[in-house]
């Protein structure tokens, strides 16, 4: 038998860290609150026994005003664990245990793990914890996620502890709650209000602190009881007001802080330093978050990222596409002619290999990323671009959301997506999950990164910067252009944890990177598989008909009519260097025929029809029928744009020793330019967000309203700034 | 033979990318960039669309 625990606490308490060390798991980290939206599951199996753990998300409190705060109470109150594995910042006890006296108020077993012992030493905080234990009357174990350390000894405390029968925590909220609590308590126990989840007097206390959940699911049990109770809080909260001037909700956090200080005073928690001497972290902060320094730090902290993944991608990149070259000459070799060699060369190895490609350029770009994450710089960013994004009628909040999207290159939509919860007004959680799709995911990165190394190969990393800039800027315009029209809404303010800036671990920096590097890697060898093959049949059927392909015989003919069968045999067999003048013109004009051949069957299949119809309107922002074809490719997986204009040039070439990168293929192509690549770009930024993402935005806005509008919007958003910029654009080069 | 064997691939492929896409569209994956979204409590996600709009 397992017994099922759940490891909660505030944000960056390290919960995932333990739950990680615990379960061998491999779920994401960061240096930054609210990383875990959603609960996690995994197994602890020692000779003390089976436990299946859960991490929840991290709240600061028990009320429902947030999502995160929601998903953690619903699963403490609906499936009932075992136990209640606390984790508590030991470097901030009192804001910790807080949220502690909550958990033990709901009559659950709680078990504390003093987690971040180091950073307390090191902040010069002494603790008693044989003292903390015996107060609160729970085992409290010391631990430091990071290293494991400590992770035995909780659990076995967890193993004595678990299913012991324990009696809600009954904290004194004054005289008046107190009394109202207990004829709350004696109208609810007799009618069985509500008892299957919660405890008497904790639903006595939620109806006290506002808690619209527990308020509505009192309506829908008994609406007699639910006025009465109603009433004694309305009665309650009238006399506070006029004596006291206080809210209730404030009296009772009030109480519980007092009730956590009468332990910490009894020698529980001793500063062997200034307590409020300045902190090193502080002291980076002064410099770090500068208003007039800070901007100016965090462009060169983006530059400097983004100089690091060219500089260090460029070899391995060179060498993947010459694999891939490699491969693609290897199988033109080796396989007889026909269209299972045209779908393994043009449909899989140019076009996942153009994603593959990109593998190093990826993983530098994470690695780098995961150093700014685990130190606390994006926390840093946050609280920087906070007072920018109010303007934009958006919340500081939002900034990690655009963060996880790919705010600063390499992330995803869908958990940014999923990011919007921590938003605690609907209003300003709905402009954020419609502008998050505007970053530069993982997905956009090889098409940007196969652009910019085509067409700006002088300056990759200041391209790089501006099309962050420019991602950044059209996000926030879009939010306000929404803001202020169609989800019009006050702003809610801001507050958020600075976690201290940490030296991130080598293994913790290598989990991300590799996690999400395989995440990549992955989706080229299934999704991205898929979709390439389909859209290489989409590119090569229905062909030529009869009629067509004799025309181009007869051309054929017509080149080769009057030569001599040896003549023939030599253009067929010799190497060009050791062909007359003659033979090599007659070759040159037969790879034309071959070459024209191609380009007419690709411009022929279904694709190139689809591809060739927008054309009409779409070259007007440069962008020929190929590229229509990956574009639209493209809705289903942003990579597509690069795999599908892999096999796209793939299948227009004809010569058997052309394994050019498709970076040089785009170089040589006529119609293409720094201009058309920089409208390409434009356009990728901000056209419709990926069909996966799409989804995502319909689940968590309950409708399907709003990513059809994500959908729309900002394709013809997209397509505009591009054309404008293609336009204005061809006047001037 | 050739083209049996690309006709088989082509079926795959559509039969994987039509599985995938439904798979996303009913979340029944994980919440991930290659998979997408679950919700696998109903109580995480805004209980309806009054919530947002």
């Amino acid at each position: 038998m397992s017994t099922a625990i759940v490891l909660a606490g505030n944000p960056n308490s390290g919960k995932t860290t333990l739950f990680n060390e615990l379960t061998g798991g491999r779920q994401h980290v960061g240096n930054y609150p609210g990383v875990t939206v959603e609960k996690k599951q995994g197994t602890y199996e020692t000779d003390i026994g089976r436990f299946d753990i859960i991490d929840l998300p991290g709240t600061y409190s028990l009320t429902a005003y947030s999502l995160e705060e929601v998903v953690a109470r619903d699963f403490l109150v609906n499936e009932n664990p075992s136990m209640i594995v606390n984790i508590v910042d030991a470097s901030n006890l009192e804001r910790n245990l807080y949220l502690s006296v909550q958990f033990m108020e709901m009559g659950i077993p709680v078990c504390i793990a003093l987690n971040m012992m180091d950073v307390a030493k090191k902040r010069g905080i002494e603790i008693d914890i044989d003292k903390l234990s015996k107060l609160l009357k729970v085992p409290v174990v010391p631990t430091i996620a990071r290293s494991g350390k400590g992770k035995k000894e909780l659990m076995h405390a967890v193993a004595a502890n678990a299913f012991k029968d324990v009696e809600p925590l009954k904290v004194s909220y004054g005289l008046d709650i107190d009394t109202a609590l207990d004829d709350m308590v004696k109208l609810i126990q007799p009618a069985g209000f509500l008892t299957d989840h919660y405890k008497p007097r904790w639903t006595a206390l939620k109806y006290f602190e506002n808690d619209q959940q527990v308020i509505e699911a009192g309506k829908k049990e008994n609406k007699t009881i639910a006025l009465k109770l109603e009433r004694v809080v309305q009665k309650t909260a009238d006399h506070l007001s006029s004596t006291l001037d206080a809210h209730p909700e404030g009296i009772i956090a009030d109480h519980r802080y007092g009730f956590v200080n009468s332990i910490l005073k009894q020698g529980v928690i001793r500063f062997y330093q200034d307590e409020n001497r300045l902190l090193l972290s502080d002291k980076i902060d002064k410099i770090v978050t500068n208003k007039f320094l800070g901007p100016l730090i965090m462009a060169a902290v983006l530059m400097g990222l983004y100089k690091f993944t060219f500089a260090y991608s460029g070899v391995p990149v060179t060498f993947l596409e010459n694999v891939f070259g490699w491969a693609a000459g290897f199988a033109q070799q080796m396989l007889p002619d026909g269209i299972l060699k045209s779908l393994m060369i043009s449909g899989i190895i140019n076009g996942v290999g153009g994603v593959l490609g990109f593998v190093p350029l990826i993983m530098f770009m994470f690695l780098g990323i995961s150093f700014l994450e685990d130190t606390g710089y994006l926390a840093r960013m946050s609280f920087m671009l906070d007072r920018v994004f109010r303007m934009f009628g958006l919340h500081g909040s939002s900034v990690m959301a655009f963060i996880v999207s790919g705010g600063i290159a390499g992330g995803c939509a869908v958990p940014g997506v999923m990011a919007t919860r921590t938003l605690k007004s609907p209003k300003e959680r709905l402009a954020t999950l419609l502008t998050v799709p505007f970053m530069n995911c993982g997905a956009k990165l090889p098409v940007f990164a196969l652009l910019v190394a085509a067409f700006f190969a002088e300056s990759k990393a200041l391209v790089m910067l501006l099309i962050t800039m420019i991602s950044w800027v059209g996000a926030l315009l879009v939010a306000w252009a929404l803001r202020s029209t169609v989800i019009k809404g006050e702003s809610t303010p801001f507050i958020m944890e600075l976690p201290p800036y940490r030296l991130p671990t080598l293994k913790g920096l290598l989990i991300h990177t590799l996690e999400r590097t395989w995440q990549y890697m992955r989706k080229a060898g299934t999704v991205i598989l898929g979709i390439s093959i389909l859209l290489w049949a989409m590119m090569t059927f229905p062909g030529l008909n009869k009629a067509r392909l004799a025309k181009f015989e007869y051309k054929r003919a017509a080149i080769t009519s009057g030569l001599s069968l040896q003549t023939l045999n030599d253009i067929k067999t010799l190497e060009e260097k050791s062909l007359t003048k003659k033979a090599l013109a007659v070759k040159e004009n037969l790879l034309q025929v071959d070459l024209d051949q191609a380009r007419a069957a690709l411009k022929n299949s279904i694709a190139g029809r689809i591809g060739t119809s927008i054309e009409g309107v779409t070259r007007f922002a440069g962008f020929n029928w190929q590229t229509n074809i990956a574009l639209v490719g493209g809705f289903a997986a942003k990579e597509v744009v690069v795999s599908t204009l892999g096999t796209a040039y793939s299948l227009g070439e004809v010569d058997p020793q052309e394994t050019a990168s498709l970076s040089n293929k785009l170089k040589k192509e006529k119609g293409w330019g720094p201009l058309t690549a920089f409208s390409l770009i434009l356009f990728t930024i901000f056209y419709s967000p990926c069909f996966v993402t799409v989804v995502c935005i319909a689940r968590e806005t309950g409708s399907w309203k709003w990513p059809a509008f994500s959908v729309i919007f900002n394709t013809i958003l997209a397509f505009t700034i591009s054309l404008v910029f293609y336009q204005v654009g061809s006047i001037f080069f | 033979m050739d083209k049996i064997i690309v006709g088989i691939i082509i079926a795959g492929a559509v039969i994987f990318t039509i599985k995938s896409f439904i798979n996303t569209y009913k979340g029944k994956k994980s919440c991930n960039c290659s998979d997408g979204c679950a919700c696998s409590s109903e109580k995480k996600c805004p209980s309806d669309s009054k919530d947002i709009e």
